[in-house]
């Protein structure tokens, strides 16, 4: 046991395992991918990656 | 999600919290779904929109402030879809024609909002010129009533052809008829005009 922090979990977004973020519907966000994608603007070329990933957050939630 | 618990969770949204905040995220994602269909028509996926729609969501509850007085369903709304728009702007995938009475949204009561209510006009704006198109028509159905030359004289003076306005003595000249003698014809027409008008109102 690690007391009250949050056990690892892997990013959706960058794949790598962090310990912060949201965890919708199972899927984790990490808070550093949280914070680039709501900055990012819609036509930065990351923002098409970034809407590829949220689709496994509504798969998530259908299933 | 009752009321008293989604109060609770927004009374703690400002600290930040990340397992607070992916509540509320998760509560409203049917409502990204529902606002995502309504773009369908633009050419994008339903996936697509979806996501990008989560995406607005989730800007929705980092940036609602629960001490102004909007629910977060409303605010999330159009974080949600300004998301959209914007993708769809930015990418060029709008229609480039939208009529005024297009319904942009549909409350959950089923009122529809459209275009027209939210341009930025003063609000009597599409209707005046609705009413001023009525006059216009009435005017021209009241001129048939009249004989050729007395619609001549009219359509002369007050340029009712397209063509500009003309004083009662550039139609005298042009009619070879004396000033007085128009203004005399003009004033007998702009009654029975009135009178016309009158009836058909």
């Amino acid at each position: 046991m690690e007391g009250n922090r949050p056990a690892w979990d892997t990013c959706i977004v960058c794949t790598q395992a962090k310990r912060y973020g949201l965890h919708i519907f199972g899927k984790f966000v990490c808070e550093d991918c949280e914070r680039e994608m709501v900055a990012t603007d819609v036509s930065d070329p990351r923002y098409r990656h970034y809407i590829e990933c949220m689709k496994e957050i509504w798969l998530a939630a259908l299933s | 999600m009752t009321r008293d618990e989604e109060a609770y969770l927004l009374s703690k949204l400002p600290d930040g919290d990340a397992a607070v905040r992916s509540m509320l995220i998760e509560r409203n994602l049917r409502l990204v779904v529902y606002i995502a269909r309504k773009f369908e028509n633009t050419g994008l996926h339903i996936e697509d929109l979806v996501s990008i729609g989560t995406i607005g969501l989730i800007k929705a509850v980092n940036t609602f402030d629960p001490a102004k007085k909007i629910k977060l369903a409303t605010y999330a709304s159009r974080c949600i879809e300004n998301e959209i728009l914007m993708f769809l702007r930015r990418n060029n995938k709008l229609k480039s024609e939208v009529s005024f009475d297009e319904p942009l949204n549909v409350d959950w009561d089923g009122n529809e909002l459209l275009l027209s209510d939210v341009l930025g006009t003063e609000a009597d704006t599409i209707y005046r010129n609705l009413e001023e198109e009525v006059d216009k028509s009435l005017l021209y159905d009241a001129l048939d009533k009249l004989t050729e030359r007395e619609r001549t004289i009219m359509e002369l003076r007050f340029g009712l052809g397209g063509t500009g306005e003309m004083t009662q003595k550039d139609v005298a000249d042009l009619l070879g008829i004396s000033q007085s003698y128009i203004s005399r014809l003009e004033k007998r027409i702009i009654k029975r005009l009135r009178r016309e008008f009158n009836r058909m109102m």
